[in-house]
């Protein structure tokens, strides 16, 4: 008898611990992006982009979440933190906030240059929501006002911007967790940048049917954050893939030089085109998908030196130039061109953050770490001001594999072109 | 005083008597209202010499009328006068029959003409002779209706005792065949036949299987499923703890893997004991099919009767525990399909579960002629109007129709349906606990299973407890030739059913 009481007992305590977190769909609003702003009176204004599932079943029967009608809904609410606003946010909610999909989060530009050090404790705390997730600086903007513009190929701006940031070359879904992680290594710290775009040039609509652009959120590149987590500068488009490839993330990059002359004698020719930095011109465009990059301290002098060695594999995309990519000799002219190119602007950019920012972005205190450990205690507690001061030695190998469809162009020779 | 006589009887022969007039007359009392039951006398010159008792349709009249009352009528024309206890002579006379015996005993003349004998009675002689004259109506074989194979034997068991144990016989030439018989049910005097393979089976299944058949005390045995629950281990378990097929393949194959069969008269399904697992989820093809393609199929079955017991559990643990672990377009579509409905999940995959378990029963049961009628209101009322009407959402109707087709890919029926049954509290877990729920069901569900051991074999076996070379027919279909091994629970000893193949 008592065996069976006990028996019952314990399967009780099995069943009845634990917490009756039991939330029915349609009483869950789902949060897809969330967004931090620092207002002039020194308040946090937290805003929230939802779901709005009522959309689909307004417009009858046979809608299956494909409306014209836009399917999500923001809403803010002041606070002292995070949930601080998250529960004042609450009183304007008829469902529970359910932060479980939270993929991306907003950081207004005011927030980030007074530091994020004191509101992003809660991202990587919170049981509810998922580490991988993406943060971005809205450049120039309110996270609010990133939030509120409809995206049009996208039901949802949130995922646009996960999507955007996804077809950047850059690692997916991961710029929170390694924004954690370089904090914890080097200090400083690297978010992607969101710009809010009008227009480059402005269309009337003529008609109700007419589409065109409109403003629009777009990737601007990275944010650099200093030690004291505190905005130092962005890095734009053409500029945030040095550091992915010195750091052996990049995925994929198109890059685009100017060769205007042949130099048949000379294996790369001038490389003053190359390096004018010309808009247009006679251009060679190369696509490259896989990149290497191997850091080496040497540790000889008073300073640490760097040899930066940076491989690549790829093929020819565009050709405007004078040269005959039919012949295998052309195809190198353009991989030493390249190269130089591309060791100019690893360069300046390597400068940019090492004199503008003095943040180490590229993880080079860690390969001394790794390598040269008793040396690199000494260093460590002076990393940020040894290194600015830092010699870079840039080395850029690429490997053309292929000149697409066709070797010659199918345009007839231009001038200064090589004949058949 | 009156039960030693009730004694008496059961213990000593009832004997005939020399005269004719008073054995029919006993056998007339003994079958008093059987209409059954016919008499044909055969007189000559006015005196009935010999009395012919017989069940009417279940009598070969053909052969009794040739071989039997011609031969007898001829012999009485030619001896006119009664012969007292010429017994050899009478029983030349049936030369050309080929099963004729002499019975002195009257309980035995009675069971002999239920059985369909033809009994002859001749005036003079204290014997009666039974000829083993039986024409049943019985059906052809048939192609097995629950078991279905693409390629394979087509027959299948019926239920006639004996066409099925030449079935057996047909497939096995071996005098290693053994075949048992018994009788059950002390009213309808059931025949049953326990089949094994002597050199193969282990010596202390067979004797727990006569042993166990022998308790059994029952007045009629209708089915073999009544035997079933008799000798079952553990009937309070929702898992079938003894095989039934009608397929003669599947029998043979299981009396060459050391099992035993059960035959039992009047009823096509043959049991197989003992049933493991696994056995209940391999069907005939995997053993047609090339076995790379059989391999495919059996994962393509293993995850469908999975998803038969799991896939309502886990919708409604994830939508209303762990939404987050489900892929954020995922949720947003499922949160738009869901909007407006007014039940919560785990209601709403209990009505939709238990509808669909009703139109399947309804299915099964209803005359053919209204069947459409029966799909038609399933598939258009059930399916599209709840849908319609906002009271079930979509995803939850493609939950539930999917299971449901995968809880008819077990090739075993009533494996399946301990499947069924058991989703429905596995979704009462999940409704209250979520994966803590599911997690705790299956721990429980697991830990049953092993404890389960069908006469003595572990029913998980052989993954549980684990015999290596015997998983090439679990988790993979091996070719043939490397399927060497029975199971060591099965088995005398010798394990290896035929020597290694060599180049």
């Amino acid at each position: 008898m008592f065996r069976k009481i006990s028996s019952v007992f314990l399967a009780l305590s099995l069943i009845l611990t634990g917490c009756w977190d039991r939330q029915e769909l349609n009483d869950q609003a789902i949060v897809l992006g969330w967004g931090m702003d620092l207002m002039e009176n020194g308040e946090y204004l937290a805003t929230a982009n939802l779901v709005l599932p009522l959309v689909s079943k307004s417009g009858g029967q046979e809608s299956g979440g494909q409306s014209s009608t836009s399917g999500f809904m923001t809403e803010s609410a002041f606070g002292k933190n995070n949930r601080d606003a998250e529960q004042n946010m609450q009183r304007k909610l008829s469902r529970v906030l359910f932060p479980g999909h939270r993929r991306n989060i907003f950081i207004g530009e005011k927030l980030a240059e007074k530091g994020v050090f004191s509101i992003m404790d809660e991202y990587g705390r919170s049981p509810m929501v998922r580490p991988r997730s993406n943060i971005f600086v809205v450049k120039g903007g309110t996270a609010q006002e990133a939030m509120s513009i409809a995206y049009q190929l996208e039901a949802n701006p949130a995922i646009a911007v996960q999507k955007i940031q996804e077809k950047s070359g850059a690692p997916i879904s991961r710029s929170l967790l390694d924004f954690f992680i370089m904090a914890n290594g080097t200090g400083c710290g690297v978010m992607p940048a969101l710009s809010i775009e009008t227009p480059e040039v402005n269309t009337d609509k003529k008609t109700p049917e007419d589409s065109p652009p409109q403003t629009t959120l777009s990737l601007y590149g990275a944010a650099v954050f200093n030690e004291k987590l505190k905005l130092a500068g962005y890095l734009n488009y053409d500029e945030f893939w040095v550091r992915l490839w010195i750091t052996n993330r990049l995925a994929f990059r198109n890059f685009t030089t100017i060769i205007n002359s042949i130099d048949a004698d000379k294996p790369g020719g001038a490389a003053a085109d190359a390096l004018s930095g010309a808009t247009r011109g006679k251009t060679v465009s190369i696509n490259v998908d896989t990149f290497k990059s191997q850091i080496t301290p040497v540790m000889t002098g008073a300073l640490p030196k760097f040899r930066i060695l940076l491989e690549g594999k790829g093929f020819i995309e565009e050709n405007n130039s004078p040269l005959n990519l039919s012949r295998p000799d052309n195809v190198q002219k353009v991989e030493a061109r390249m190269n130089q190119y591309l060791e100019a602007r690893i360069k300046k950019v390597l400068t940019k953050v090492q004199k503008d920012f003095k943040c180490d972005i590229f993880g080079f205190g860690d390969t001394i770490h790794h390598r040269h450990p008793y040396q690199w205690k000494k260093l460590a507690a002076d990393w940020d001001t040894i290194f600015p001061d830092i010699d870079m030695d840039i080395t850029v190998k690429l490997n053309l594999t292929g000149t697409g469809l066709t070797g010659q162009s199918l345009l007839p020779t231009r001038d200064g072109g090589e004949e058949k | 005083m009156e039960q030693q006589q009730t004694a008496k009887e059961h213990n000593e022969p009832e004997r005939l008597y020399p005269d004719l007039a008073f054995n029919v007359e006993r056998m007339e009392l003994e079958f008093l209202g059987c209409s059954d039951i016919m008499y044909r006398n055969c007189s000559i010159d006015g005196t009935n010499r010999a009395t012919l008792i017989y069940v009417d349709g279940m009598c070969d009249t053909h052969a009794v009328d040739e071989f039997v009352l011609q031969p007898l009528l001829e012999h009485f024309r030619r001896s006119t006068k009664v012969n007292e206890g010429r017994e050899a002579e009478l029983k030349e006379v049936f030369i050309p029959t080929l099963q004729i015996r002499i019975v002195y005993d009257t309980k035995e003349v009675i069971q002999a003409v239920l059985r369909g004998e033809t009994v002859i009675f001749t005036e003079g002689n204290a014997f009666a002779m039974v000829a083993s004259l039986i024409k049943m109506e019985k059906r052809s074989i048939e192609e097995a209706t629950s078991e279905k194979v693409v390629r394979g034997p087509r027959d299948a068991f019926m239920e006639t005792l004996r066409t099925n144990t030449s079935l057996l016989r047909r497939r096995i030439r071996s005098s290693k065949l053994k075949l048992e018989s018994m009788t059950l049910g002390s009213i309808t005097e059931t025949d049953i036949v326990i089949g094994y393979m002597e050199g193969i089976v282990k010596e202390s299944l067979i004797k727990e299987v006569r042993a166990r058949l022998q308790k059994i005390q029952i007045d009629g045995v209708i089915h073999s499923s009544n035997i079933e629950e008799y000798i079952e281990d553990n009937v309070f378990s929702p898992f079938p703890q003894i095989q039934n097929t009608e397929r003669p393949d599947v029998a043979v194959s299981s009396l060459l893997e050391g099992k035993v069969i059960i035959i039992t008269d009047n009823t096509p399904f043959v049991l197989i004991v003992p049933m493991t697992y696994w056995s209940g989820l391999q069907a005939v093809d995997d053993y047609t099919d090339r076995f790379m393609y059989a391999t495919f199929v059996r994962w393509i079955r293993y995850t469908f009767v999975h998803t038969s017991l799991l896939l309502p559990s886990l919708y409604v643990a994830l939508t209303t525990y762990h939404l987050q672990v489900v892929p954020t377009p995922l949720v947003v579509s499922i949160a738009f399909a869901r909007e407006g409905v007014p039940l919560p999940a785990v209601f709403e995959a209990l009505i939709m579960e238990f509808i669909f378990e009703g139109l399947r029963e309804a299915g099964i049961r209803l005359p053919q002629q209204v069947g459409p009628a029966v799909s038609i209101a399933g598939a258009l009322v059930i399916g599209q109007a709840v849908v319609a009407a906002g009271i079930i959402s979509t995803p939850m109707v493609i939950i539930v129709s999917l299971t449901g087709i995968a809880s008819f890919a077990f090739p075993l029926y009533n494996l399946g349906a301990a499947y069924r049954m058991l989703r429905f509290p596995l979704l009462i877990a999940a409704g209250i606990l979520g994966f803590y729920g599911i997690v705790l069901f299956l721990i429980m569900l697991s830990v049953h299973m092993v404890t389960l051991k069908p006469f003595g074999i572990p029913y998980m076996a052989p993954y549980a407890p684990l015999s290596m070379e015997n998983l090439n027919d679990v988790l993979v279909r091996a070719p043939k030739y490397k399927m060497r091994r029975l199971m060591p629970w099965l088995t005398n000893g010798k394990t290896e059913r035929f020597p290694k193949r060599t180049k």
